[in-house]
């Protein structure tokens, strides 16, 4: 279970604990524990220690729980149910945020009665916070079925190394997540070898009848050329547009690619900030396509 | 520390049952574990009237007689106290528990746990299955978040280090006013104490602990902030003309207004804020994408290929 709660959250859970138990007398110690999410240890405790709470000018809170099971009486004062802390009432702002921007084209009906909600729940805290999620959810989900029902996927993608949008057939492998976004690995079919594809870049996706191939024995290790990269200027800029497999400090980078467009289109639109290093052949092909795009201005 | 959690909790019904104002001699008379010299008394009620308003509870101040700067008193009024959730409706209740779930695992997982059980205590069942759509799945990994959202909540100061254009260590400490996302990355948005301004804060870029600095509300949120606006990047101002070939360049086709079409090229209206946006925007096309106009833009542009061919040949 998590860690010990400080004094100030025990206490916060002994205020929650009272009009939890008023409504749901007789719930199991266990079922209690679970729904706070406590260990039963950490739940006695509490427990032991509202017993003593109370107005000494009446009653102490008559609590009875040796028999396994948690009642509670003579705790009127406490048994209100406290209203949300700003945090809570963030956490509902942001979850509201992303199922309104998650719905299904049809259902756009619950936008405006998410909208409403939003300004009744939030008052003024609402105007600080603004979560769009960068992704449908609904593909996300989509692909966990896929997934776990091993079937195969199409979908139409666009391609931002080719600058395309086709559309691809494959037998999803693994959803994973990095830098805000999240990727699928999976083996293309129409390619005939593994690939990794950006969620945020697929859209018309569907499940197909198709069970997944045994792709096992097809496996053939993507080939990587890796690229030595001397980072000028703008170095926050260009070491962000390299991605997340960028290794090495400050200026001297380098980074594992598979595909030599995208090397080419990373370092001309970085407009002079980084050079590469090596292999030449990387700096051949690059100063090629810049100067065929300088033709452009001939 | 039991003692500190159950005199929260007995100043909490003390206050909340009073139909009066109630003094400090009388809660210090009256609450277990009030103890010690009236100097360390003060602070310890201090403090857990601090906490007190930081867990939402609103304790009001008051004296018996408007003519007297006589002893204050304090109350917890049951109507702020309690939730107040007369007002929705069953399917609005519903929503609020989608969007409570979908935090599941998630940084902000232990708020979102305690509205749940505080949902529940009401008594109202939630009927997911009548919304009729999935629950999303949130899903941030930034350590620092959680860390953010409590100090907006609290208003209280944050420091962190940041890491400049050039990768830089940046000392900031700002009054963060809001947080939101764009294309999957977080900001932060705050008035940077430093530099005397509202900036915006990546938090990926974020390369530090945020730490939490001296007491809550130590600052007011501008009336006139907007989360939205700070995150409006779609305000660009500049137009530049560009020239695209057809069926290519679907990014910068998705900005745009397309002015004029021929057999090879398309000619675009492109929208942008600043000129060095323009030209990696327009690079990154490659051969398939040039710009016609503004002049400076084209000149910056050539620049560029020229020092690029330089570097590499």
């Amino acid at each position: 279970m998590a860690k010990k709660s400080t004094p100030v959250e025990k206490a916060a859970r002994m205020l929650d604990l009272v009009p939890f138990i008023t409504t749901h007398q007789g719930i199991p110690l266990d079922d209690l524990a679970a729904q706070f999410q406590v260990s039963q240890s950490e739940l006695l405790s509490d427990l032991n220690a509202l017993w003593m709470c109370g107005d000494s000018r009446f009653d102490l809170i008559d609590l009875e729980f040796e028999s396994g099971f948690v009642s509670i009486r003579n705790a009127e004062t406490l048994s209100l149910v406290r209203s949300l802390s700003p945090q809570e009432i963030i956490s509902i702002l942001i979850g509201l945020d992303l199922i309104g921007h998650n719905l299904d084209p049809e259902r756009q009906d619950l936008l405006t009665e998410i909208a409403e909600l939003r300004s009744k729940v939030g008052l003024d805290i609402g105007r600080s916070f603004e979560a769009i999620p960068s992704l449908s959810s609904t593909i996300v989900e989509l692909l966990t079925q896929a997934i776990t029902q091993r079937r195969s996927v199409e979908f139409a993608y666009h391609s931002i190394s080719e600058d395309r949008v086709s559309i691809r057939c494959v037998d999803p492998i693994h959803i994973s997540e990095a830098g805000g976004f999240y990727f699928l690995q999976a083996f293309c079919q129409s390619a005939n070898s593994h690939r990794t594809f950006r969620v945020d870049r697929m859209s018309q996706m569907k499940i197909l009848e198709a069970q997944t191939t045994s792709f096992a024995e097809s496996d053939s290790e993507p080939i990587t050329l890796a690229v030595a990269i001397t980072l000028l200027r703008d170095k926050r800029y260009s070491r962000e547009s390299l991605g997340q497999s960028v290794t090495g400090n400050e200026s001297e980078v380098e980074v594992s690619i598979f595909n030599g467009a995208w090397l080419s289109r990373t370092v001309i639109g970085a407009a002079g900030a980084m050079k590469v290093t090596s292999p030449a052949q990387s700096c051949d092909e690059i100063a090629s396509r810049a100067g065929q795009i300088l033709d452009l201005y001939r | 520390m039991s003692r500190k959690s159950e005199r929260l909790v007995n100043l909490t019904i003390a206050l909340l049952a009073t139909k009066r104002w109630i003094t400090k001699s009388e809660i210090f008379g009256t609450i277990d574990g009030y103890d010690g010299e009236a100097d360390a008394k003060e602070r310890m009620f201090e403090r857990d009237k601090e906490d007190l308003r930081n867990l939402g509870i609103d304790i009001e101040v008051g004296t018996f007689d408007p003519l007297f700067e006589d002893e204050a008193g304090y109350r917890i009024r049951s109507e702020n106290y309690r939730l107040n959730f007369d007002l929705l409706t069953s399917r609005e209740f519903s929503l609020i528990s989608m969007a409570i779930q979908s935090w599941r695992g998630a940084v902000l997982g232990s708020s979102a746990l305690s509205a749940l059980v505080k949902l529940k205590s009401l008594g109202i069942d939630s009927d997911l299955d009548a919304i009729g759509t999935n629950v999303p799945h949130i899903k941030i990994s930034d350590s620092n978040f959680a860390a953010v959202i409590d100090a907006i909540a609290e208003r209280r100061i944050i420091s962190f280090t940041y890491l400049g254009p050039e990768l830089e260590e940046q000392s900031r400490v700002i009054e963060p006013y809001g947080a939101g996302t764009r294309a999957g990355r977080w900001y932060v948005a705050g008035r940077d104490l430093d530099r005397r301004d509202l900036r915006l804060f990546r938090m990926d870029r974020i390369d530090s602990e945020v730490h939490p600095q001296g007491k809550a509300d130590s600052y007011a949120i501008p009336a006139d902030f907007h989360m939205h606006t700070m995150l409006d990047f779609h305000s660009q101002n500049l137009n530049a003309v560009i020239r695209v070939r057809r069926d290519k360049a679907h990014s910068l086709r998705t900005q745009s207004q397309l002015i004029s079409e021929d057999d090879e090229w398309s000619t675009l209206n492109y929208p942008y804020l600043y000129e060095a946006d323009l030209v990696r925007a327009v690079l990154w096309h490659l051969d398939d994408a040039y710009i016609i106009e503004p002049p400076s833009a084209v000149v910056a542009i050539q620049t560029a290929l020229n020092e690029i061919v330089k570097l590499h040949g």
